[in-house]
Order: structure tokens, then sequence, then C-alpha cells
């Protein structure tokens, strides 16, 4: 029995860091202020890094339909700040983003509804040091946000009633790093001669073997296995 | 993941904005965006998710605001979970607070 499909699970509140201690997290309906302070700070740097899947990408752009989640748009969009908590201060520091939207067929079953995601990033270690007023030292960064940033859709997905069904595609940029990342997180990929649901990707971005989605058993496991951080 | 951001230009080119301009592509879509109908909003938010971009429209799409302060955690409340999710003593303190005699206190 999965009590946590019928229950619902927290977000996570805490991630664990070099120094042993861990540092406690705030996860967020994205805002506008959010966003501003990230392509203010944390976007610059990561632009500098070419490598990286999210090179480039706008996020002042992306938040427009975060906001709309109380317009009932069919596809439900929703945007999700990850940011660390400085109680001293009043502030909360994002360290990932996610933009998602909630009701999106699912790959595994095309009769079934679960989670696309379609934007995630987290802060380079570097953004996270140089925050002026408040850097943050090496030792004190959190560790595995790129895995925090995942659940959070998979919490999403569960508390939404779509038993933790999550898609995605790996960004081409990312190459076979990213993939693999995804892979080892206990996703699925769907090969390069299965169809996509019939959504208008199907035609414009068929499956060329970088979808990657979480039937209900795995978003499970994945989910169970971060508990020790809610 | 992710569209890229001339699809999102190109959205905005056809509303009478500028493409080339990054910062009124940003400003449409922050502010007169969320005015239209809740259709067209569909049809726009569609049409961005099955969008890779034509490459007809070429813009830097390197535009940052100069400095922005960081958020407060009063405005930034966690995302709300189901009932059930929460610690006991929070399930506990959201039943209280839905009884009749604790309304309005």
């Amino acid at each position: 029995m999965n009590f946590r499909r019928i229950t619902g699970v927290r977000f996570i509140s805490r991630a664990p860091t070099e120094s042993g201690e861990d540092v406690e997290l705030r996860v967020t309906r994205m805002t506008l202020p959010h966003v501003l302070w990230w392509h203010s700070h944390v976007q610059p740097i990561i632009d500098l890094d070419r490598s990286r899947a999210d090179n480039g990408w706008n996020w002042l752009l992306y938040v427009s339909f975060a906001r709309l989640t109380d317009r009932l748009l069919a596809r439900r969009p929703a945007g999700y700040t990850v940011g660390i908590v400085v109680r001293e201060q009043g502030n909360i520091i994002p360290c990932a983003l996610v933009q998602l939207v909630g009701r999106f067929p699912a790959l595994d079953d095309h009769s079934k509804k679960g989670a696309f995601v379609w934007f995630l990033s987290t802060a380079p270690d570097e953004a996270l040091m140089t925050i002026d007023g408040y850097p943050i030292p090496e030792d004190r960064l959190p560790k595995r946000l790129g895995t925090i940033a995942l659940d959070v859709t998979v919490t999403h997905s569960i508390n939404h009633r779509r038993r933790g069904r999550v898609a995605l595609y790996a960004d081409k940029e990312g190459g076979d790093k990213l993939l693999d990342w995804y892979h080892r997180r206990g996703m699925e990929v769907l090969s390069g001669d299965q169809k996509l649901p019939p959504v208008p990707r199907r035609w414009f971005k068929p499956s060329d073997g970088r979808y990657c989605y979480y039937p209900p058993e795995r978003a499970l496991q994945a989910s169970r296995a971060l508990d020790p951080l809610r | 993941m992710p569209t890229p951001t001339q699809a999102f230009a190109e959205v905005a080119a056809r509303h009478g904005v500028d493409p080339s301009d990054l910062e009124a592509v940003q400003q449409w879509f922050l502010e007169d965006l969320p005015k239209l109908p809740t259709a067209q909003i569909e049809e726009i938010l569609e049409e961005l998710l099955a969008s890779h971009g034509t490459g007809e429209v070429s813009i830097e799409t390197r535009c940052y605001p100069k400095s922005a302060p960081l958020p407060s955690l009063d405005a930034s409340p966690p995302a709300q979970t189901p009932l059930l999710a929460a610690r006991w003593g929070q399930v506990l303190r959201r039943l209280l607070a839905k009884l009749p005699r604790n309304r309005g206190r």
C-alpha cells in the first residue's frame, strides 16, 4: 500500500552540506522577485559556461506562465523556487528553479496524465559563494540540488493525483552526461522509435531517445529515497 | 524542455513587439500576456510547449537586470502540500483553525 499516493508528500526542507550540518531549504511558488534576483545574479554566471544546458535561458519569460495558475489553464503550469532560508536576515536565496506543466499526457501510458518539466535549473556553486552581503562558505553549500529540484516535480505530481508521473526532454546541449544523470535518478528513457502521446510535440519534436520519464513505481522509489530530507 | 528564447520572441512579435528587443519581449510576457483571454493564453502556452523556434528571429538572449535584492522570506511562503502530508503538529493546527469557533480569530 502506497500511503503517499493518498496522503501526498511534503517538499524537501533541507539539504546536506560538506560541513556535515544540513542547510534549511524552502520550496515556494516561483515569483517575480525570485526570478529577478536569479536573472541579475545567477544567470550571468551560468551563461559563462557554454557546456551547461541552461546557458542562455531567460526566466523572466517563463515566470509569466507560473503566475497564471489561477486562470485555470488546461495544462496547469506551475513554477517553484527552491531557496536557502536565511532566518537572521529574513531572506531566501533561490538555488534552483523549476517550471512545469502539471497536466500532460504521460509517456508510459498515453491515457493517463502526468507533469512535464519545461525548465529546470540549479545555481552553480560560484553564484552562491559570491552573494553580496551573504556569501555562502564552500562547506555550507547545499548538495544534491539537481536531485532536489527533480523531486519537486515528482512531489507536485504525487500531490496533484498524478501518481508521481513526470516526463522531460533532456536538452541536447547537455549531451550524454545529462541523459545519464536523469537515468541515474531512476528515470526511464523513451527510445527513439517509440511515439510520444498525440500532442503537438509528437510532430514538432518527436522522440529521439532523449525523452525521460518516471512511471509511478519509479517515481515513488525516487520520492522515498529523499524522505530523510523532507 | 526547453523552448528557446527565439520562440518566445516570435510569439511577442505577432503582438506588435520588436522581437530583437529582448527587454520589450520580457515586458510583454510579464505584463501583457496575463491580460489576454484565457483561451488565447492557452493557445500561446501550447505553441511554446511544442515550439523549438524557427530561427527566423535573431535576438541577443543575454539581457540582465542590473541588480535585484534577495527575495524576502515572508513573501516566499512554503508551497502548499495536502493536509495529510504535513507533520502531525501542523495537521492538528490546520484542523483546529477550520473549527467554527476558531474562525475569525
